[in-house]
């Protein structure tokens, strides 16, 4: 963030422009990557690169990173709110000292090759330099220019001088070129001088980087062109993310959805579902992939922010093929009441005197229906970035055919050129999680090759000696904040001021126009010095952006970060009080005095430093777990792989085609040479886990080992564990656990399965497909959804509709005479499938859709068998005589995944998936800190999404096995042993499994909590019922003051006699 | 000045008797699970070294919790549990609190009663059939288990929600009519023995105007914590001599039963009785509830190891110090109820269910097959079993 390089001219990012290229490391590898794109997919990688000791050097051609998920108000399918979640990663890569975001820059060159590229970057000077800028607005406010605002969509208006939003990162002001008419009043407000008025100026500089990781988004399809829906003419034709601003509360109608034709509330809306995708021919002729759940989900929130609105989904197959996304489609129909019309509208018309829109479509039985709505909105598609072309010239990579970024199905993360990896939509259309996966996949790629040059370029944090604080009486220093305007516009902040000087403690007072600004900060610390000051408050903005930086300060000058606290005057008193002055600046008084009240009892907090033992234990030997073994390896890091079975491979055995026609098996036999070969991987297979100790960096786990089959390389110098004589019980030691149970095939128990040797499971198909042992066939009938998107497991298994065209056209390539029928609810075959999909209807397979409610009846009569289904379309029975008929059966979760989730100590989900931390932004960590996953085990998904997950958890977990030690978090909960009752609610309520209750070494039951593992959220203290948890810097002490001294204007004299709280 | 205190406080429980004999530490249950906890000690440390300041900082002050046993052993009659008492209302003068469980919210609830005008809802119960009064000779105590048992609302098996109305059908099967009386509050023993005299002093200026009021001249308890303290401590905080005597309600029902006025259905089953320490070793009542018990056709009544004087603790008095090793000591109480074999464990005393409850709930040191025995409110059980009015 701005303010922190300004804090810190010793770290890496205040580096001077132009002299910032790393040193290349003389003979090997540069211990840099250049991350080129800001959006959550770039943050990602970024964060893991840079979490794994290297420096990142991030290019992004706007002004601020966020990207596309900035503009989004909720996210499926959790409906939590998309800037809260990303907000964190944003501060965190602002903050990060070995992240160096480039904004408004592009890629011009790149030279050399992996391990040592030189890329040339050409940056827009920006002309408000984000070092000095303190994002006080008065720019903003004098500029006399209005435009429209990209970040809303052109929705509403905005300055020429302007913020690109409220949490943007770097938090700096910035111009709009092409409004600006140069009239230099923003230059002359600035009271920071951070405006540099002048013609626009670029700079050159050239970064020196091991690896290239590409995640410049995507595009929104514009749909100005297509004349059909009047988008561009037709006032209330809107495209989702246009609506999506408005559902945001901080967005051009604060949540309200409303018509821009009239600024009425809508009652009727409709979703037109596939505008720029799925388009015949045409570059557009694949599957955005995310739009479906997306309108589904904007359905939803519209409807409940907009009291009597009644949306309708006009959709061709409806995509909810994520994790979770089938359940949350059908509560938006069953419990919202979202109307979902299975057709494509072919046009729309406007009732100029209302602004309404006729839409006309075919109903199921034929007939044209014609329906007016008073809003539309076009679920756009994902098209390639702008850039993609220029980008691909400039990297030296190939695009594929609809112009993203070519990659291969074993190298979901690979582009054409060796060093440079994507991630996120660049290489294909999908969404959040799954771009957040394959982003720490490229990281995960884009760091194994230049491992050995791990933590070479790492900035080195070097913190003055810390003061012994001892015996001291509090002496209190408190800076208030002006914010500029924003909080001295409201409130008296001298009153303020004055009435803090004289409270008790407080040895010091004054106030700043910025307190965040690089001189206020030197001032503070020389006021450390000059008054002996012991604890200070700055009362100024939020502590979740601002916090760390006045911390590093006081730091700097030899107090404990923990002797520090902040009121926040601005979000939580002068923003919201801007009509009531007076009373405004008395509750900021009140606002300082908590914070003076809770500072007298700070006490200063270190972390503790926990060994870590840096190697890993894989559990799963196939593909995913395999592709992790590999990965964790090529990091330089000893693994362990522990598979089941005898044999590696898993489910990937029985697969013998793949829908791209590349050779998964010679893939698989490639893997388990590979692995074999490496010394630093021990493969054990027969082998089980029986108990799993211990916790992050430091677990202990016993594998039994049973004997035939276990396969242990014969140097294993480098392992873990040694060579073991089978069968018995090895205890391996490792700091991570990266967990790839796969999955297996569901078991039907309808359609003659198991009864008649003419029904097999797709996979058996293949099988014996391959082995050429199918009966002779005429006509094939290939049934979707078998034991999926049922009562009993309500998900959907996301691969089953590709496996079925990928099988259809085995056969129609083979047979082009044999008959076959796909009967299915909606084809998922979201993203470059449909593509396949497209080509099994040229090929003449049938689809026949069939209604939930009525499954086909499969029976057999006289030896033939008969096949009966309503096709809902021609409202008629068919019967089909078929001599095959496969079955797309559920994928499951390994058999065992509920014993070994009870060893891990970690949730799963109702359908007895693992359950992430975080279904967006978390996709491969579990809540417990050290254990991973990834594959089948997380959710159905195809090959290459198995081989990116496995990556990425991978970098996930490099992130710990990178450091020296691990530091645990300071201000965590600590149990009075004395006081516990050992009741466990502690253990139950915590999600991160900190405490534990045991007899301990001192002979008695109570609860002890991990500091490693918590991360003071305080869950616990208040679960507590014999107040024996205290949560550091929170405690219920300090807790208790600041409420007393909130009260003091309200109670007469002290609180006596009150509430009498734990000592705590 | 502190000497002086705790001079007086010894003269006045009679601890200068003690020959320190060690009596009190040998059957102390707090000492079977609490290493370096001795009554004994507390009263020579305070001999030694008379500092309220440090005495009262020790945990071991807090942790006593003053089910009487020392007392009821002790060769010399030292008054322990006063002893205990006095002194922590010189620590909680020097601002010296306990550890609360529930973070306190349960005190803050009584001094909310002592201190403020909130309404409460005492009487929500009181609707027909059950017969209640305004004015009336005889006044029935409500207590505060429904309070409680609001705050426990997730527990399962707590029962203690409905002993007022129990006792009330009670009362109103052998013909009697109780006053009650919305302005009651909480009895005060809570705070009273966590030391803070001044709201137990508001406490009883409060219960007793509102009993007053309604003319009564018998209190009837269910509670043994409310009888305890109306019995022993008002008469030295209340002006004047209280118009009205305390008695608890198994006492009345031996003489309705021997009246005839009480009748039981036949009843199947064995239970066993715990002799809540306020009700036993403090009031002495230790045979009216048994003969109570036996007047119910059919039922068995098994008796624990440890009865009456000898009872052991349910672990914990006045929310406080609530720890592991009470929860041990109530593992010992559990085991032992478990092992008469019977069906249920009865107690009149709300907190005894309550703390019983909370230990089997939680995570348990002990194989969970030698605890799980039910925990009842004898009043409810009682008053489910009266013969139907024909």
């Amino acid at each position: 963030m701005t303010q922190d390089s300004a804090a810190e001219p010793a770290g890496g990012m205040g580096q001077a422009p132009g002299n910032a290229a790393a040193s290349p490391v003389p003979g090997g590898k540069v211990g840099a990557v250049v991350v080129v794109g800001g959006g959550v997919a770039g943050i990602q990688a970024s964060l893991d690169i840079a979490d794994s000791g290297f420096k990142v050097y991030m290019v992004e051609k706007t002004p601020s990173i966020g990207g596309v998920m900035a503009q989004l108000d909720k996210t499926f399918p959790t409906n939590d709110c998309a800037m809260c979640i990303l907000a964190p990663k944003l501060v965190e890569t602002g903050r990060h000292p070995d992240i160096e975001i480039i904004a408004g820059a592009e890629v011009e060159k790149v030279e050399g090759e992996a391990g040592n590229f030189r890329v040339t970057v050409r940056k827009r000077v920006a002309s408000i330099d984000p070092r000095k800028c303190t994002a006080c607005g008065r720019c903003s406010e004098v500029c006399p220019i209005e435009t429209t605002s990209s970040f809303d969509e052109g929705l509403c208006e905005r300055k020429a001088v302007y913020l690109p939003f409220p949490q943007a990162i770097p938090l700096s002001y910035t111009v709009d070129r092409k409004s600006c008419v140069g009239c230099g009043r923003c230059a002359a407000v600035c009271p920071a001088n951070a405006v540099l008025f002048g013609p626009e100026e670029t700079e050159v500089r050239t970064l020196e980087a091991g690896s290239i990781v590409l995640a410049p988004g995507f595009e929104k399809f514009d749909p100005t062109g297509l004349k059909e829906f009047g988008y561009g003419t037709y006032p209330n034709v809107i495209t989702s993310i246009e609506l999506e601003r408005m559902l945001n509360a901080s967005g051009p109608t604060k949540g309200h959805v409303l018509r821009p034709s009239d600024g009425r509330v809508p009652r009727k809306a409709a979703f037109i579902q596939c505008v720029g995708s799925r388009v015949g021919k045409q570059k557009e002729r694949y599957c955005s992939a995310v739009c479906c759940m997306l309108s589904v989900k904007e359905a939803l929130i519209a409807q409940e922010h907009t009291p009597g609105l009644r949306t309708t989904i006009f959709f061709m197959d409806l995509r909810a093929f994520g994790k979770d996304f089938d359940e949350y489609y059908k509560r938006a129909e069953s419990e919202y009441g979202v109307r979902f019309v299975m057709w494509r509208p072919s046009h729309l018309s406007e009732d100029p005197a209302t602004g309404n829109l006729r839409m006309v479509y075919e109903t199921r039985d034929g007939k044209l229906a014609r329906e007016d709505f008073d809003l539309v909105i076009l679920a756009a598609g994902i098209r390639p970035p702008a850039e993609a072309r220029r980008l691909a010239q400039v990297m030296g990579i190939e695009l594929n055919s609809y112009g993203f970024c070519r990659t291969g199905l074993f190298g979901p993360t690979e582009t054409t050129r060796k060093g440079v990896y994507v991630a996120g939509a660049f290489a294909v259309p999908q969404d959040v999680p799954d771009s957040v996966a394959q982003s720490s996949a490229a990281a995960a790629k884009a760091t194994a090759g230049i491992s050995e040059s791990r933590g070479t370029l790492k900035v080195k944090l070097d913190r003055p000696a810390e003061r012994d604080i001892g015996g001291e009486q509090p002496r209190i220093g408190v800076f208030v904040c002006r914010c500029g305007i924003n909080i001295a516009g409201t409130v008296d902040v001298s009153a303020v001021v004055e009435a803090i000087r004289n409270e008790p403690d407080v040895a010091y007072a004054e106030e700043n126009v910025y307190t965040c600004a690089q001189d206020s900060l030197r001032k503070i610390q020389d006021k450390i010095k000059e008054h002996r000051l012991n604890r200070v408050i700055v009362a100024s903005c939020t502590p979740r952006t601002h916090a760390p930086l006045f911390q590093k300060t006081i730091q700097g000058a030899g107090l404990n970060a923990y002797l520090f606290d902040m009121a926040n005057l601005r979000e939580q008193c002068s923003w919201v009080h801007m009509r009531e002055k007076d009373a405004a600046t008395e509750k900021a008084k009140v606002l300082v005095r908590m914070a003076v009240a809770k500072a007298r009892l700070l006490e200063p907090l270190h972390r503790q430093r926990i060994g870590i033992n840096r190697s890993a234990l894989v559990i799963g030997g196939g593909i995913s777990g395999m592709t992790a073994a590999l990965e964790m390896a090529a990091q330089g890091f000893p693994v362990t792989l522990v598979e089941r079975e005898t044999r590696l491979g898993g489910l990937g055995n029985r697969i013998h085609h793949t829908l791209e026609g590349e050779d998964l098996q010679g893939h698989l036999k490639n893997l388990e040479e590979r692995l074999l070969a490496d010394k630093r991987i021990t493969v054990l297979t027969g082998a089980e886990i029986r108990s799993i100790d211990g916790f992050v960096g430091n677990f202990k786990t016993v594998v039994e080992i049973r004997g035939a089959g276990c396969r242990v390389p014969g140097a294993g110098t480098e392992g873990p564990g040694t060579p073991h004589p089978a069968p018995g019980t090895l205890t391996i030691e490792h700091g991570v656990i990266i967990v790839a149970t796969g999955g297996r095939e569901y078991v039907p128990d309808g359609y003659l399965y198991g009864k008649d040797p003419r029904v097999m499971t797709q996979l058996q198909f293949e099988e014996q497909y391959a082995a050429g042992t199918l009966p002779p066939y005429k006509t094939v009938v290939m049934v979707q959804c078998v034991g999926s998107r049922s009562p009993q497991r309500t998900y959907c298994s996301r691969v089953c509709c590709t496996e079925t065209v990928k099988n259809a056209l085995l056969v129609k390539t083979e047979h082009p005479d044999a008959q076959v029928f796909i009967l299915y609810r909606d084809m998922r075959t979201y993203g470059f499938r449909e593509e396949r999909f497209r080509e099994a209807r040229d090929l003449g397979v049938n689809f026949i859709r069939y209604e939930d409610d009525e499954p086909p009846v499969l029976d057999e009569k006289g030896g033939k068998l008969v096949l009966t289904v309503r096709d809902p379309v021609l409202d008629r029975k068919v019967r089909i005589h078929p001599d095959l008929v496969t079955l797309a059966v559920a994928t499951l979760p390994a058999a065992g995944t509920p014993e070994l989730a009870q060893l891990l100590k970690v949730p799963l989900n109702r359908n007895g998936f693992f359950l992430e931390a975080h279904s967006k932004l978390r996709p491969l960590d579990f809540s417990t800190e050290g254990i991973f996953f990834c594959g089948l085990a997380h959710s159905p998904k195809f090959l290459e999404e198995c081989i990116y997950q496995a990556q990425g958890a991978v970098a996930r977990a490099c992130t710990l096995l990178a450091q020296e030690a691990l530091e645990t978090e300071a201000a965590v909960s600590v149990v009075d042993e004395a006081r516990c009752r050992a009741c466990g609610r502690c253990e139950e309520g915590c999600d991160f499994k900190a405490p534990l209750v045991k007899v301990w070494e001192d002979g008695r039951l109570h609860a002890r909590i991990n500091p490693a593992l918590c991360k003071g959220c305080g869950k616990c203290a208040n679960r507590c019922c014999s107040g024996a948890i205290t949560v550091k810097h929170f405690t219920g002490r300090q807790i208790e003051k600041m409420v007393e001294a909130a009260l003091s204007d309200f109670c007469a004299g002290p609180a006596n006699g009150g509430v009498r709280q734990d000592g705590g | 000045m502190s000497e002086k205190v705790i001079r007086r406080i010894i003269q006045d429980t009679h601890a200068f008797d003690c020959v320190e004999c060690g009596k009190c530490t040998s059957v102390c249950p707090m000492t079977r699970h609490k290493k370096d906890f001795a009554p004994r000690l507390i009263v020579v440390k305070s001999m030694d070294s008379p500092s309220v300041e440090k005495l009262a900082r020790e945990r071991d002050l807090w942790a006593c919790t003053t089910c009487g046993q020392c007392a009821s052993m002790c060769p010399y009659k030292v008054d322990y549990t006063e002893f205990i008492r006095a002194l922590r209302a010189e620590g909680a003068m020097l601002d010296v609190t306990p550890d609360c469980s529930q973070g306190g919210l349960l005190h803050s609830m009584m001094r909310v009663m002592a201190k403020g005008d909130l309404e409460q809802d005492r009487l929500g119960w009181a609707k027909p059939p059950l017969e209640v009064a305004e004015k009336g000779d005889i006044y029935h105590f409500t207590g505060c288990s429904r309070h409680m048992a609001q705050v426990f609302v997730g527990r399962q098996g707590i029962d203690i929600g409905s002993v007022p109305e129990s006792a009330v059908r009670i009362m109103n099967a052998a013909g009697v009519v109780p006053a009650v009386s919305k302005s009651e509050v909480c009895c005060g023993h809570d705070l009273n023995w966590v030391g803070d005299e001044d709201n137990f002093a508001r406490l009883v200026d409060r219960n007793v105007a509102a009993i007053s009021a309604t003319g009564a001249r018998t209190v009837v308890f269910t509670c043994p914590e409310g009888l305890r303290t109306f019995s022993k401590d008002y008469p030295l905080v209340a002006e004047g001599e209280l118009p009205f005597k305390a008695v608890h309600i198994s006492e009345l029902m031996v003489q309705w039963i021997k009246e005839g006025k009480l009748r039981f259905r036949e009843t199947t089953g064995k239970v066993t009785y715990h002799d809540a320490c306020r009700l036993g070793r403090h009031m002495g009542v230790y045979d009216p509830p048994r003969e109570v018990l036996k007047a119910i056709p059919g039922l068995e009544l098994a008796e624990m190891e440890n009865i009456r004087e000898k009872c052991l603790c349910c672990g914990v008095s006045g929310w406080i110090s609530c720890d592991a090793d009470t929860k041990l000591l109530q593992m010992d109480k559990l085991m032992e109820a478990k092992r008469t074999g019977a069906d249920t464990m009865l107690t009149f005393c709300p907190k005894c269910q309550l703390h019983l409850h909370c230990a089997q709930a939680d995570k348990v040191p002990v194989d969970r097959a030698l605890i799980d025995i039910p925990v009842n409110d004898f009043t409810v059980f009682v008053a489910n079993r009266l013969e139907e009015k024909g």
